[in-house]
């Protein structure tokens, strides 16, 4: 006898007896803003001239157009959360015009695939393709193969060229398929449809990471949400279950006052709790083949969870922490044993990490140092907001344990490993669902469950939920009303503010990630003419290459040679790439590529390579009579090494 | 596959899209029992994207991935899906209606 789960119903989905809906012309005219929003955005398009931007990034060559497109869709998301009970599919709307808008806006300036790192990732796959072998001496990629295995097969199937097809939309695409398993998720922290809205907007709002394009961090993130999600709406311990664990955990959860959350937890049948088990566990396993950081961040989520009487399935950290031993074991053994004490070597080591995460990123021209800092501005910004939102959701008697834990346990990620100064980013990245919700939870009016919701602000009620402290009383509607419009007017605010520092955040490396037509076409001509086996020289590896022949060529690079012991003079560093290039029986004549993004690269980061010093580098190697010019354009030159 | 060869570029790149992101994870759901339609909604991309990533990586470990046994793989997956979706319905609706 199966018991057919009743609750389900009531706790996955926003409470049915709120307020009606209002008739449907009434609801199309909020469609207004949305629409002019857009039309907005779009007719400003042609007007964006990315060759003008300066270090500031995009925000640099935006028209006035744009902001007040984003400025207009902003108030109307607002203006239409406040009937969020009523007209979800509205907020849906908005949401999904946010994701294209924002995400899409470098597909659709440019219509091309933006950032070296992507080129390489299409070239991955073009490999697996090719060789049908996965190859883990090529680099470390390959030990986490998983992605690009199943993008191998998407682009077989699919008939295109390559994995850069998808490459442009890929954002977008990424977005669009984190909104089910954010509202999921975010269902199972609350049952106010405006913070369930408010958190997405947030989360949107917010994401400047820009680690979502056609990457395994991206898809790595789909598989962390829909895991968290689903361990939260259907492994939620019922009350009873919170003091069954040992007398150590006991006293751990009594410290945190670990109660029953606001969403109580579905009665699952005896089929589906094992079943939604068995789809973690796989959804896990993809994770583990595909990406080297989000397994931990999954694991040590669903440990918070555990440890905070979250999550039901006690077994569960150990499965994965075996599946992840056996992968790093048995697969990714030949790369984790070659770079062992890179791999351990930040471990616990906190101020290394600060350093590679914080201090050292501090640097390059002068607008690009404000990027940074506007950067650091905003992660703190958002991160404050959270606490104070999480202090007036635990004082007003919620208890969002779950909220918190996932929210806090990136950061042991911190501490782990340095991430080549990536670290901070993904542990922002991670945590931003749960930051997005008690940033939110700070703005938006408190709603009590089982009370009166103020008459301006309908939302859905929580029947046979215990009232809360700090909550609005029936004789407090009328202040209740006020402070509801001022908590939406503050929300709305922020919510401008957010997002308008995350244009500049998440775009201020968008001149050094835009490759101009001319660049792309040099490096097509180089594929045409670059014989394999040949070596392919450059001043900074910053050029959208490596999207074929990944493992068929030799690379070198003037940087790699500045970061010796003894860095060679820019003469030295020519004859050492003249001799690397040389013809000889086996091993064809090689090529120096130079290119306009790897001097804005240089420009704006800085680092060893200085523009005196490339300059020079130049001059000798157009004067150099071992190399001639064989391809030449305003944003890019190729130099064939000569025999001799 | 037919169809998509035959139906030109553009419509086989979006065939193969949604084919990738829809098919082996909605024809899997059912048997998970999940019944609330917005979680079903939420699995079927990522279990699809999933099991594409786990027949695809054991096909290119056992050095035998190739784009016909790879959509071969995928469609008997979905049928098997299908099937036990089929089957799970019947044994679930026996035990409520005894």
């Amino acid at each position: 006898m199966v018991s057919a789960p009743t609750d389900v119903q009531s706790t996955l989905q926003p409470a049915k007896d709120g307020p009606r809906r209002p008739p449907i012309l009434q609801q199309l005219r909020f469609l207004v803003l949305p629409t002019a929003a857009v039309a907005l955005w779009a007719g400003s398009l042609p007007a964006i001239h990315l060759g003008a931007m300066n270090d500031l990034g995009l925000v640099s060559v935006l028209p006035w157009q744009t902001w007040l497109a984003f400025a207009v869709l902003t108030l109307s998301f607002i203006v239409c959360l406040r009937r969020a009970d009523r007209m979800d599919w509205l907020l849906l709307v908005h949401v999904l015009l946010l994701i294209v808008m924002l995400y899409g806006l470098p597909a659709a300036i440019t219509h091309e695939p933006i950032a070296p790192v992507v080129f390489r990732h299409a070239g991955i796959t073009e490999n697996l393709i090719r060789t049908k072998v996965v190859n883990t001496r090529i680099d470390a990629y390959f030990s986490w193969p998983g992605f690009f295995m199943g993008l191998a097969t998407l682009v077989k199937l699919a008939g295109v060229p390559g994995a850069l097809s998808f490459a442009t939309w890929a954002t977008v695409a990424f977005n669009l398929l984190y909104l089910l398993p954010l509202l999921l998720l975010t269902r199972a922290l609350t049952r106010d449809p405006r913070l369930i809205w408010g958190t997405i907007w947030f989360f949107y709002a917010a994401n400047w990471i820009n680690q979502d394009y056609l990457a395994p961090q991206a898809f790595a993130y789909l598989l962390y949400l829909t895991i968290l999600a689903l361990l939260l709406s259907y492994l939620r311990p019922r009350g009873t279950d919170l003091d069954g664990a040992g007398r150590l955990v006991r006293r751990f959860r009594a410290l945190l006052r670990v109660r029953d959350s606001e969403v109580p937890a579905p009665a699952v049948s005896h089929w589906t709790a094992p079943a939604i088990v068995a789809l973690v566990v796989i959804l896990y396993s993809v994770s583990v083949a595909s990406h080297q950081l989000t397994p931990f961040a999954i694991l040590f989520g669903v440990a918070a969870l555990i440890a905070t009487g979250q999550c039901s399935a006690r077994g569960l950290p150990l499965l994965m922490a075996v599946i992840l031993a056996a992968w790093v074991t048995f697969v990714a053994h030949s790369y984790v044993s070659g770079h062992l004490a890179q791999l351990l070597g930040g471990f616990g080591n906190f101020s290394q990490a600060a350093s590679a995460n914080v201090t050292s990123r501090i640097s390059g021209s002068a607008l690009h140092v404000i990027v940074i800092r506007e950067r650091l501005l905003l992660t703190g910004g958002l991160w404050l907001l959270a606490l104070l939102g999480g202090i007036r959701r635990f004082r007003g008697g919620h208890a969002d344990h779950a909220a918190a834990a996932l929210g806090l346990a990136p950061l042991i990620l911190f501490g782990l490993q340095v991430y080549g100064g990536e670290m901070l980013l993904r542990i922002y990245f991670f945590m931003l669902p749960f930051a997005a919700f008690f940033a939110a939870a700070a703005l938006l009016p408190g709603r009590v469950s089982g009370t009166a919701a103020p008459s301006r602000l309908p939302i859905a009620r929580a029947p046979g939920l215990p009232s809360r402290r700090g909550g609005l009383s029936s004789s407090r509607v009328g202040s209740g009303s006020l402070r509801a419009g001022l908590g939406a007017v503050a929300f709305g605010l922020i919510a401008a503010i957010v997002l308008g520092a995350c244009i500049l955040a998440r775009y201020g490396n968008e001149r050094l990630d835009y490759f101009p037509p001319n660049e792309l076409a040099a490096i097509r001509f180089l594929y045409e003419h670059a014989p394999l086996g040949s070596t392919l020289a450059v001043e900074k590896q910053y050029l959208p290459w490596r999207y074929q022949g990944y493992e068929q060529y030799q690379y070198l690079s003037v940087e790699s040679m500045l970061g010796e012991k003894h860095p060679p003079s820019p003469a030295q560093a020519l004859d050492r790439i003249s001799q690397a290039l040389r013809p000889t029986a086996g091993h064809p004549a090689g090529l120096v590529i130079l290119t306009t993004s790897q001097r804005v690269e240089a420009e704006m980061f800085g680092g060893v390579l200085s523009h005196r010093y490339l300059d020079k580098f130049e001059r000798l190697l157009r004067g150099s009579p071992k190399f001639r010019l064989v391809y030449s354009s305003p944003d890019a030159q190729i130099y064939a090494r000569l025999p001799g | 596959m037919g169809l998509a060869a035959v139906a030109g570029a553009p419509w086989r790149a979006i065939f193969a899209l949604l084919f990738v992101l829809i098919c082996p994870g909605a024809s899997l759901v059912g048997v998970l029992g999940l019944r609330d339609r917005l979680t079903e909604l939420v699995v079927i991309a990522p279990l699809s994207l999933a099991l594409v990533t786990l027949t695809s990586g054991s096909l290119f470990y056992g050095h035998a991935w190739s784009l016909n046994t790879e959509f071969g793989l995928l469609l008997g997956l979905c049928t098997v899906g299908l099937i036990l979706s089929q089957f799970g319905r019947v044994v679930r609706q026996r035990g409520i209606d005894d």
